[in-house]
This record gives C-alpha cells, structure tokens and sequence, in this order.
C-alpha cells in the first residue's frame, strides 16, 4: 500500500496537496493536464521532493520531511515508464534491458528478462536501436525495461498519450497482462475515461494538486462527489456484464438482471467479460405506458432511486436490473413528474452502449 | 632534432597535455553549468567567458601579474611544489589551458543540455545512482559535443599567440612555439623560415579538423 500523508509542493502558482492512500492493484490517477498528476509521480518516484509530507511504500518511509528522509530514487525500487517510454537512445533494446537487470536479482521468478520479455512479445527486437522502432514497439520495451529490474510499484504516467488509437487497441492487453500475471500493484496516470475503465480498480481524481474524489471505477464515474469530478470524468453508468452473443456487429451482454445490446466493434474476438458503460447524457427517460416504436435498441423498465440535483441539471439514478444513471435538465424533471419510487422506462440507443473488454 | 622538428613537436605536445588538464574540470564544470543551480553559478559563468572576449594579451598580462615571480599564485606554487612558471614551457602550456578551457566548457554544457532529463531521471528509478547514470547514460549521450569541445580546444591551443606570449615570452628552444615562432621568424627577417612554419601549421590544422570529422562521421549510428 501507498500511503501518502500531508504531501505539499509549491511551485510558482501551483500547490499540490495531497493526503491518501493507495491499496488497489491498479489505481488510476485521472485529471486533466496541470492538475498535478506527473508532480505526484515524480514525487512518489522520488525525483522530487515536496515541501512538507511523507510518503510510504507499505512500512517503509520513502520521503518524510519533517524527519529529513528522502530515499534517491535508484533505492526506491519503483518502476517509472513516462509517456514517451524514454527509451536510452545509444543502448540497443537488449541494453536497455540489461541496464535495468543491474539492479534487481530478477534472474529467477515472474521478473526475469526471458518471461518478461516474452509476455510482451519483444524478443525479437533486442538487437534492434530505439530510433527504429515503431512507438507501440517502443512503450512495450519501456514497460518490459522497468519490469525487469523488479520494482515493489510500477508508475505508469500517461503511457499511451503519445499513441494512435489504433496503437493504443493493441497495447492495452499488453497492460492488462501486466496486471494480471504480476503481483504489482500500479498506479496508472490518464485522462482518457475508456484506459481506466479497461485497467483500473480503484480511481482518484485530481484537479489543480488537490485529490477530489478516491474509489472504485464504477462508483466514481456513477456518483462523482461534485459538479468539478463530474466535469472532468463525465457522468457514466459503469457495471460489469457478460456477453452472451452477438448477431452482426449487434453484441447482447447480460448487466444484473437485464440485458442489453451494444455495439461489439471494438471487443476483441472471444471476449467475455466485459465492462459496460452508458454515458447518463446519452439515456432517454419515457413513462411508462408509453408505446410509440422508438429506434432505440434498449428499452429498460425501472424505478427512480434518487435525484441529485447538480446546477442546471439533475442526475437521476434508476434500479433497472442493475444501476444507471441519467442526466436531465430540470425542466424535463418537471414535466415527467419524477421522484423516487416512480416507474420509469429508460431508452438507450446500442451505439451508446460502450462495451470495453476487461482482459 | 632540427628546429623545425622540435617546435612542432613541442607545440602538439603543449596543446595536447593542456588538452588533457583542462578535460576533467571542463567537463565537470560544463555539467554543473547545464545541471545544477548554485549560488554564484553567474559569476563563475562569466568568469569563464572572460578569456574569450578580452583580448589575449590582456588574458596574458593577468596571468602574468598573478603567476609572476611576485605574484599571489606565482609565490603558491613557489613555496608550495619549488617550481617558477613564467617565461618556462610550463607557461606556455597555462596559457593555452586559459585560453581554450571556455571553448570546452560551453561546448560540454551545451552538449549536457542536450541530453534529456527525463533519460536520466527514468535511469535512476531503474537502479542506477548518480554517478553510474552520468558515465552510462549522460556522458555517452553527450559524447560527440565532448568530442567536439576537445578537439575544439586542442585546436585553440595549437595556434594561440597572445596570452603565451606576455607570460611566457619568446625564448628559442624552451618557449617558442609554431605561432611564436612564424612571428618571431618574420621579426628577424626570416621569411622563409617563417612560411615552413606556417605550412606545418596549416597542416596540423587540417589534420585535426579532419580527424575529428572522421571520429564524429565513425560514432553515427
């Protein structure tokens, strides 16, 4: 576990302040650009130090300031891969890797360079340079490299930023893979909603050096804590489904009691498990009885659990089998007299049902 | 030895030992200058940029005011290791250290500030503390600007005039060296004496700019 408590820095305009702990296996550390999210990194790392506060790695004092601690980083065992891989540009892919090796005694076990090497499909790059690798190739040896020396935490900041999105499809079960087979826990730095989805359990949110909200995926994405969060994460409906087949390019996905239909182009063949999220802007909300033919794939009856009204609109949770949420103006509140209790049909087109495998 | 022979000689092994002295800290201060921020780090820059923007003989006269017989760091190395400097070959070879160590230490510092942070910063958390980091990673990424910074001030040594002049004077045999000697030569009368040592100097000249293209052409990857 990470444990960091009272961490302050001040640079210029920008304070960062932050208590918290960090126990998931992989944590994702989401904001937008300027919230602090690379300064805690680095902080963590032990490439910076703060101006106040302490940081620990389960009972070992990494950085305390009060006590005149700071562990360099080379005695930290922390992995670091940033965004660009910073990959060592006069080393072949075999001497990055080597140089890494010096550290750790990753001969033996999960670490060592031939198992590492082949779960993240690079043996045949090791005598290639880093200037003639493609950049997909190029994360894959950053993450490989910072494996081998055997780090106790892995700190991934934003490491497919600089990728495509096509890229990005095929280095996230590399990801996935990596949190499956090592028993490390990570702290994974993004502000795409869609890669922490896809690799995170727990989540913290940062904006301008302060941590807002910390807990699980879902339930940050479902119930942001203020309108800030809800801004930077977007409202969504997260929940764990089960793809029970598809027809076409149509999946159907069993969420809870109900069952839905999405669109299955960007799952990979065969997957299975799933997690599903709908955006609450893009659900429709009817009463029931109501029996125009919509064009809408998903047509789930459910009751009004809660209303939270956040300034100009109003998040409606709803019980349909499983959770969702919805976003509404409080007009439209108005006009279908919701209020908790009352039964409700939901409508949510197919492609607004984001299906994202879960590795 | 005939005395063409010998001031060619004596010049390439002045400028190369000089080369040699003034490596270790050129490269070190480069380092600080791109890599670190100290109290007084402005003044020491322009102290080191002095040399390049007074005239030479100026650089010399200072020099010898503070290595003369009766000068503060002139009675130092008195007392301390029985050696006089000014007017020896040992003044020959401060003088063209002076005068070449600024090319080094901006040619190291610029070649330092090319070499990415982040490299550095990703090596430490791999394992590598700071001095393995700086002599696998630092130094090999900044290998051709060193390179260049040498053979820079190797070059600047070969052909310097002034500050050798006002401290070591010119003394045949013991202090002349091919620029020295071209004037010294002229000053006498001895024109074609003097266009022997301009050839020869032409010479070293090309030599070394051309080795140091092969070198650099050799470390491309």
């Amino acid at each position: 576990m990470l444990s960091l408590r009272g961490v302050r820095l001040k640079a210029g305009e920008f304070a960062l302040e932050i208590d918290a702990e960090f126990s998931g296996r992989v944590t994702g550390l989401f904001g937008v650009s300027g919230s602090g999210k690379s300064t805690l990194v680095e902080i963590i790392a032990g490439l910076r130090r703060p101006t106040a506060g302490q940081v620990m790695l389960g009972d070992e004092v990494l950085t305390d300031v009060a006590g005149g601690v700071h562990l360099p980083p080379e005695r930290r065992g922390i992995g670091f891969v940033p965004q660009d891989g910073a990959l060592f540009t006069h080393l072949s892919v075999e001497g990055n890797l080597k140089f890494a090796e010096k550290r750790g005694n990753a001969v033996e076990g999960l670490f060592r360079r031939a198992h590492v090497c082949a779960l993240l499909g690079i043996e045949s790059l090791l005598a290639c340079r880093p200037a003639t690798l493609s950049g997909g190739e190029r994360q894959r040896v950053a993450l490989a490299r910072a494996l081998v020396s055997a780090p106790r935490l892995l700190l991934l900041d934003e490491p497919l930023a600089a990728l495509d999105a096509a890229r990005k499809a095929t280095i996230l079960p590399y990801l996935q893979r990596i949190r499956d087979e090592f028993d490390l826990p990570m702290l994974y730095v993004s502000h795409v909603p869609q890669e922490m989805l896809a690799l995170c359990d727990d989540i913290a949110v940062l904006a301008e050096g302060r941590l807002l909200q910390h807990g699980p995926v879902e339930e940050v994405f479902r119930r942001p804590t203020s309108p800030v969060v809800a801004r930077i994460v977007g409202v969504e409906t997260v929940v764990p489904g089960r793809v029970l087949g598809g027809e076409g390019e149509l999946v159907a996905v069993s969420v809870g009691k109900a069952r839905l239909v999405g669109l299955g182009d960007q799952l990979p063949v065969g997957a299975s498990d799933v997690l599903v999220s709908i955006r609450a802007e893009d659900v429709l909300l009817v009463n029931t009885g109501s029996s125009a033919v919509v064009s809408a794939r998903n047509r789930l009856s459910g009751t009004v659990t809660a209303l939270v009204t956040e300034g100009a609109t109003v998040r409606v949770e709803l019980d349909c089998g499983f959770l969702l949420t919805a976003l509404l103006t409080r007009q439209a509140i108005a006009e279908l007299q919701l209020a908790p209790g009352r039964e409700i049909v939901a409508l949510v087109k197919a492609p607004s049902v984001h299906l994202i495998a879960r590795g | 030895m005939n005395e063409l022979t010998h001031v060619t000689l004596f010049t390439l092994g002045v400028a190369l030992l000089s080369t040699m002295l003034i490596l270790p800290p050129g490269v070190a201060l480069g380092w600080l200058l791109a890599r670190r921020s100290w109290p007084g780090k402005a003044v020491v820059e322009t102290l080191v940029a002095l040399p390049l923007v007074i005239p030479p003989v100026a650089t010399g006269l200072i020099l010898l005011k503070l290595f003369g017989r009766r000068g503060p760091l002139g009675l130092l190395v008195q007392n301390v290791f029985g050696v006089e400097i000014v007017f020896t070959w040992k003044a020959v070879v401060l003088a063209t250290a002076v005068m070449s160590f600024p090319l080094l230490v901006r040619s190291a510092r610029v070649a330092f500030e090319e070499v990415p942070p982040r490299l550095e910063a990703v090596a430490r958390t791999l394992g590598a503390g700071p001095w393995r980091v700086f002599f696998t990673i630092t130094a090999p990424l900044a290998q051709r600007g060193l390179f260049a910074g040498g053979v820079l001030a190797f070059a600047r040594a070969l052909g310097e005039f002034g500050a050798t002049v006002m401290i070591a004077g010119m003394i045949p045999g013991e202090t002349i060296t091919l620029s020295l000697g071209i004037y010294h030569e002229v000053q006498l009368g001895h024109d074609n004496a003097a266009f022997g040592l301009l050839g020869i100097s032409v010479a070293l000249a090309f030599g070394a700019v051309a080795l140091s293209e092969w070198l650099l052409r050799r470390k491309t990857p």
